[in-house]
């Protein structure tokens, strides 16, 4: 399987008041072979209650597309603030994407959410593709997306 | 200034022309196509009819598409995979896989950035911009040909390479206009640049959350005809706050799967509308025939690639020689030619075979190389000289003027100047006009006073040619321009 590696370190991809320790954690979706074009993933975290806390990657450079996430476009209105400084390329079929950002220790065990939202050019978009709970011992158990990811773990 | 406008775009961009419009060509095949294997929905088929069908047979239903095509495709989620089939309208059965043409997507992704993301859509962008410069300068340079805008279509003459590249080019230009103005629009449009972004409806406060009301009995689809369907998305299973989405050719609204009732709607905006416009008929998806013409024409572009470098290739070595030219040292009638289209170079030829015929050696040479000391034996020059824009010297004969003026003695051989031009312009064989007051001030000794030919009239060609032969005393006879007439 061709692996494209964006290995990044963020400093803190997620500030949250009060919230001093973080720890690096790696994030691997590997898409599966649907036979189309690139594809847009916003990944993003909820609280307990379902309210969007906020973004930790976009994969995919044009905004006009952006509303095809729709959960994230939801939730944020598609505010590009939500996503400055952490947006890469789109993910083609069959390919990894995998990244290194420092969470907070206190998303983990709390309730939180982390989804992903997908959506390929002509293809049916695919809100919340993956919604994971953020968990001590979830971390390294791949998960199955809907339709276009064939594996995403975090550890 | 146009021609070098039409001539430095076009060598510069020639190969990733060729790629923009073979590509396109290819892709104008798909929507043809498409169209042709689409299934047509009943008359007066409802989306809420549609949509109980399908659903009925697609248990998990997330979503039904309707290409511009006609073509409905269905997407599914059940026992935890998801899954996606061309569906048939009338019968709500799978006809097929969904999953997007390898091949059309490989030649959409090379035709609009090869395959460079990006970086090759500017490339891309670049070679449509290049493209309209190559249009417009080259329709400008066609009416000047022809003699003005209301000769579009007159007969040419000149040679081949020349001759093909405007007789194809009239007709494609259109084409290319369209094709290259409506790229443009379109990457403007990727890259964010228009204001033609769909519309959200806004999200209702409250949704009341009562069980799904069968499809069929959906008010706010059953009054929208399966012709208008863009995309209906069905909420979440087990979701009751969730809404149907539904995108229409008019706009996107969200519906109560409760009620059934339209809760929100946002009218397509009228940007939005000339941008959907402009991709299905660059596209020809939804407007299938006028995409092949698009795609016919862009055919047209490598064959212009082709003819304008050799139109190019033979203005830079100013003359190909002709089979039977005498050499200059040998020649008794020299032809002088100051052409600017090429057409005048084939009136050059004509006039050189009916010398010959009458057994003259006759060479023929560009204005350009004028020079009395090649011809010890010329016995006459012949000057057929055209006339570029406002007076100016055409290509072919580039510092003549100078050369002449600069001469202590003129040729001891006599001269004829004919000028070639269209009498709706001004300055109607001024060049030619020039030549013969100068050469005259210089006191070179006149064959015969000076003549014109307006528009390539045979005609006025066939007139000279007799005054010439009687001038040389070979009767109008020989001297007979059939083959023009």
């Amino acid at each position: 399987m061709k692996s494209l590696l964006a290995t990044l370190a963020l400093t803190t991809a997620l500030t949250l008041p009060g919230l001093a320790m973080a720890r690096p954690v790696t994030l691997t979706t590997t898409l599966n072979n649907y036979g189309g074009d690139g594809a847009y993933l916003a990944f993003y975290v909820t609280d307990a209650s379902g309210a969007y806390v906020g973004s930790l990657w976009m994969a995919g450079h044009k905004s006009k597309y952006y509303e095809h996430l729709s959960s994230w476009y939801a939730a944020t209105g598609g505010d590009a603030a939500q996503i400055d400084g952490i947006t890469g390329a789109s993910v083609g079929a069959g390919r990894s994407l995998e990244i290194t950002l420092d969470l907070a220790d206190a998303l983990f065990d709390a309730g939180y959410t982390l989804h992903i939202d997908a959506a390929v050019e002509d293809m049916r978009d695919s809100p919340n593709e993956i919604a994971v709970p953020l968990t001590t011992a979830g971390a390294g158990q791949p998960v199955q997306g809907r339709r276009y990811i064939a594996s995403f773990v975090y550890r | 200034m146009i021609r070098a406008l039409h001539r430095w775009p076009g060598l510069l961009a020639l190969a990733l022309l060729a790629v923009l419009s073979l590509s396109g060509a290819a892709l104008s095949v798909f929507p043809a196509a498409e169209r042709l294997s689409a299934p047509q929905p009943g008359a007066g088929q409802s989306v809420a009819d549609l949509a109980a069908l399908v659903a009925a047979t697609h248990p998990g239903l997330e979503e039904i598409r309707r290409s511009p095509s006609g073509r409905i495709t269905a997407w599914w989620f059940r026992g935890g995979t998801a899954g996606s089939a061309v569906v048939d309208p009338v019968t709500g059965g799978d006809l097929g896989p969904a999953d997007p043409n390898p091949v059309e997507r490989w030649l959409t992704n090379l035709h609009r950035s090869l395959f460079l993301g990006d970086s090759g859509r500017l490339a891309m962008a670049a070679g449509a911009a290049a493209m309209l410069v190559l249009a417009l300068s080259g329709a400008a340079l066609i009416a000047r040909r022809v003699g003005g805008w209301r000769h579009w279509f007159a007969r040419l003459r000149g040679p081949i390479a020349g001759r093909l590249h405007v007789e194809i080019s009239r007709i494609a230009v259109f084409g290319l206009l369209f094709s290259a103005g409506t790229a443009l629009w379109m990457t403007a449009s990727t890259f964010n640049l228009l204001p033609d972004d769909a519309p959200r409806p806004p999200l209702p406060a409250a949704i009341s959350g009562t069980t799904r009301l069968p499809i069929d009995r959906m008010a706010a689809l059953r009054s929208v005809p399966v012709d208008s369907l863009r995309k209906l998305s069905f909420p979440q299973e087990g979701d009751l706050q969730d809404l149907f989405t539904l995108v229409t050719d008019s706009g996107t609204g969200l519906i109560n799967q409760g009620t059934g009732e339209m809760l929100a709607w946002a009218e397509a905006t009228p940007w939005q509308k000339v941008s959907e416009t402009i991709y299905m008929l660059h596209t020809g998806q939804g407007a299938a025939t006028f995409g092949l013409i698009l795609g016919l024409l862009a055919l047209s572009v490598p064959i212009l690639g082709m003819t304008g470098l050799l139109v190019w290739a033979q203005g830079r070595r100013g003359w190909t020689h002709p089979k039977d030219n005498a050499p200059a040292a040998r020649a008794r009638d020299v032809i002088l030619v100051g052409s600017e289209g090429g057409s005048t170079w084939g009136f050059a030829e004509t006039l050189a075979r009916s010398l010959r015929e009458a057994g003259q050696a006759v060479h023929v040479a560009p204005m350009t190389s004028f020079d009395p000391n090649r011809y010890p034996r010329a016995e006459r020059f012949l000057i057929l000289a055209a006339t570029y824009g406002d007076g100016d010297a055409p290509e072919a004969a580039k510092g003549f003027l100078d050369r002449l003026g600069g001469m202590r003695k003129p040729p001891a051989a006599p001269f004829a100047v004919l000028g070639f031009g269209d009498r709706s312009f001004p300055a109607y064989c001024a060049f030619a006009a020039e030549v013969d007051r100068l050469a005259r001030a210089k006191g070179w000794a006149s064959l015969l006073p000076m003549d014109t030919v307006d528009r390539q009239s045979p005609q006025d060609f066939a007139r000279w040619g007799r005054a010439l032969g009687d001038a040389l005393g070979l009767g109008s006879g020989p001297i007979d321009f059939v083959d023009l007439a």
